[in-house]
């Protein structure tokens, strides 16, 4: 039992199916299988020594990442650790330069792509990315270029990163012509949406992700996903990369910052396991448990706390977004070693279960409680 | 061709664009069925007063089953599909447009076309790009496109307008392998629509070569949406705080309905889905959805009409012109002159 009050038996933890591993470094298809992966950022030292040695790794976010991961190393050997680079983030691509190529300080010219991901590696990063920079919606011209700069690399400890506008999901002929492209791949590819908000809010955008993942031949990683990444792994992605936070969930646009109801309210999302699903914690407090006592979550950071107890304190988000990290892996567990037929299979009785948990959850709090979009297209 | 096979491919032709079956043909002529389903596949001949009676009924002259020489064989069409369109309307249709093709090609002289057929490659290129390339090859570059019909008129293609509110498309367009593509645009459509309806049919005529499926009705209105108005250009232009008042300059300069730019605002990510929800909330309980504020100008067809002017002017008789489109002067007149006038 993970929480009072709601029961999902399909999400609990099983790290059985797990065992002892190494790092296959250099390797990039052997790292990423059987591998869940979170988006870490502004507390990485701390959310690293809570991943799963067995089945967890990280992508280290942010200008911090470089410095940090030496330490974050040593202190955790078993755990691979892959720095994202900034063009993700800071880079609009075009047809002539797809691709930001970071400098190294010491030289006076740009290194070429090749040497670029060799800085990466030589940093410490397990895997290269390649710093593709964000893709506006149907700019074709920039897609094209960055596969044919990714498949000019010959080498196998590379993630060709795709940073794409949300739109290329909300057009046939973009979603169309992003398929060919991550089908014409030498590398993994690392797929990530851009938006201010959820990037694959509606449900329209839930389904051409899913027929994306459904679709393509070449493996690839939901990256910067949030539960959408598990609807992702069950339709053929070979891992999802799921931040604790939402920023760490998509990526906001060159130059843009992300958009939030309540600006004001930093209290953490939750990871609710069994429901699917991330809540405030202040929405739980004020809407559903302000007359009832709150559901009590068992993981190893709340340890039978109530799951609505946290505001908006950094020392009180670093703890929302541990118990998140800690969430991700146990929800992952189930899924090491299945293959493409068992996780579908699991995905969806997981789904179902979540669909359950609201009618307890009603029953407890008296009211009736909106179910997500997202989960009723998954469940479909 | 061999004669027989242009007359019957003529005959078929004709009769489908009188909305007439074999049987009401016999009926009325009192040439057997079986007669007239031979004749139609090339496989039989009849004596010249049968002819001059199917001739009278269909309401050509005689000469046009004695000079035909050129294939009429039915036009493959793009069209939207609906369910309610009847097959036999839809075959109408298709002989129209297969004689317009071959009145068309005796008319203009064997003009050519500069326009050209281009491959998707099973989605690695996508309409949106094959529109900005078509846009390059014709020397739009990335402006606005003042007149439509004449941008295509000037690439060799033939627009009509043509009655097509019957079968509830706005428009159909054949390109046959050795003609000129063609397009006609119905009469009913309002213009606002028309620009978008005759961009999507170029999409078919340069990008398809079979009747449409539903994925290539979705690639033609992506080809119609960029060709029209590039992405990189709204991205430019889109206004901050987009309005109503801000965005009729936008619709003004390329030529798109309100509806239309919000919607390839949407496409291209310049505003959010509940964004686009609250513009179409606006739109119609404004009305603008109906009637939207400087409506555009409705573009017509030139270049037959001019070609028919000018062949006029140097002397060849009306009676001369509608002979070589096999149609009486009275239909050729209502048919490409006063209908595009």
């Amino acid at each position: 039992m993970t929480f009072t009050v709601i029961s999902n038996p399909s999400v609990a933890p099983d790290f059985a199916r797990s065992g002892p591993r190494r790092i296959e470094e250099g390797d990039a298809i052997a790292l990423i299988t059987n591998r869940q992966f979170h988006v870490c950022g502004a507390n990485m030292r701390g959310e690293v020594p809570l991943l799963h040695e067995s089945l967890a790794g990280a992508f280290l976010v942010g200008a911090n990442a470089p410095k940090h991961l030496a330490e974050i190393r040593r202190a955790n050997p078993l755990i691979p650790l892959i720095i994202e680079p900034v063009a993700l983030k800071d880079y609009w691509a075009t047809a002539t330069e797809p691709f930001l190529i970071e400098g190294d300080p010491g030289r006076l010219f740009a290194m070429s792509l090749d040497a670029t991901l060799d800085w990466q590696r030589m940093s410490g990063s397990h895997l290269a990315i390649t710093p593709t920079g964000q893709i506006r919606v149907g700019d074709s011209g920039s897609l094209k270029a960055a596969l044919v700069g990714a498949n000019a690399l010959d080498r196998k400890d590379v993630l060709f990163a795709l940073p794409l506008e949300a739109g290329w999901l909300s057009e046939p002929q973009h979603l169309k012509q992003l398929i060919a492209v991550i089908d014409r791949s030498r590398h993994p590819v690392l797929l990530m949406f851009t938006s201010k908000t959820n990037p694959i809010e509606s449900t329209k955008r839930l389904r051409a992700y899913r027929q994306l993942f459904t679709q393509v031949t070449v493996p690839v990683i939901a990256y910067r996903a949030d539960i959408v990444g598990f609807d992702a792994l069950a339709h053929g992605a070979l891992a999802s990369a799921i931040g604790s936070y939402p920023s760490l969930r998509r990526l906001n646009p060159v130059g843009q910052h992300g958009f939030a109801m309540d600006p004001e309210d930093l209290s953490p999302h939750m990871l609710v396991a069994d429901m699917l699903r991330f809540v405030r914690s202040t929405h739980m407090r004020r809407d559903w448990f302000a007359g009832v006592a709150a559901i009590q979550c068992f993981c190893m950071v709340c340890r039978g706390q109530e799951v609505d107890r946290l505001h908006g304190s950094n020392s009180e988000r670093v703890i929302g977004h541990s118990h998140n990290v800690v969430a991700i892996d146990n929800l992952y567990s189930k899924y090491v070693n299945l293959d493409q037929a068992k996780r579908r299979a699991l995905w969806a009785n997981q789904t179902v279960g979540a669909l359950n948990t609201y009618p307890q959850l009603e029953t407890h709090i008296g009211r009736p409680v909106k179910i997500p979009a997202d989960l009723l297209a998954w469940a479909s | 061709m061999s004669n027989f096979r242009a007359r019957g491919e003529l005959l078929e032709a004709l009769r489908l664009s009188r909305g007439l079956t074999q049987v009401q043909i016999s009926d009325a002529t009192e040439i057997s069925q079986a007669t007239l389903s031979k004749l139609e596949s090339g496989q039989a001949e009849i004596d010249g007063d049968k002819w001059d009676r199917l001739a009278d009924l269909l309401g050509v002259p005689s000469s046009a089953f004695y000079d035909i020489q050129d294939s009429v064989a039915p036009a493959r069409i793009f069209h939207r599909k609906h369910k309610t369109t009847p097959q036999t309307a839809i075959r109408k249709v298709g002989a129209e447009l297969a004689l317009a093709r071959l009145r068309v090609n005796d008319l203009l002289g064997r003009q050519r076309t500069i326009l050209r057929r281009y491959d998707l490659d099973g989605g690695f290129n996508s309409p949106q790009e094959i529109a900005l390339l078509l846009r390059d090859e014709l020397g739009l570059g990335r402006e606005p496109i003042g007149d439509l019909v004449a941008v295509l008129e000037s690439a060799g293609a033939v627009v009509l307008r043509w009655p097509l509110e019957t079968i509830h498309v706005d428009a159909v367009a054949s390109w046959e392998d050795d003609g000129l593509p063609v397009i006609l645009i119905g009469a009913h459509v309002p213009a606002d629509r028309q620009r978008f309806t005759m961009a999507h049919e170029l999409g078919h005529a340069v990008m398809h070569d079979a009747d449409a499926s539903e994925d290539q009705e979705r690639e033609a209105d992506a080809f119609a949406s960029e060709f029209l108005l590039p992405g990189e250009c709204l991205r430019v232009e889109w206004p901050i705080n987009a309005s109503v008042e801000t965005l009729i300059p936008v619709k003004r300069r390329w030529g798109l309905s309100l509806a239309a730019l919000v919607r390839r605002a949407l496409d291209l990510s310049l505003i959010s889905e509940r964004e686009y929800r609250a513009w179409n909330i606006n739109l119609s309980t404004t009305g603008m959805h109906r009637r939207e504020p400087e409506p555009t100008q409705r573009e017509n067809p030139t270049a037959l009409s001019n070609a028919i002017h000018a062949a006029l002017d140097s002397g060849t008789s009306l009676d001369e012109l509608a002979s070589r489109a096999y149609m009486y002067p009275r239909e050729f007149e209502l048919t490409f002159l006063e209908e595009t006038a």
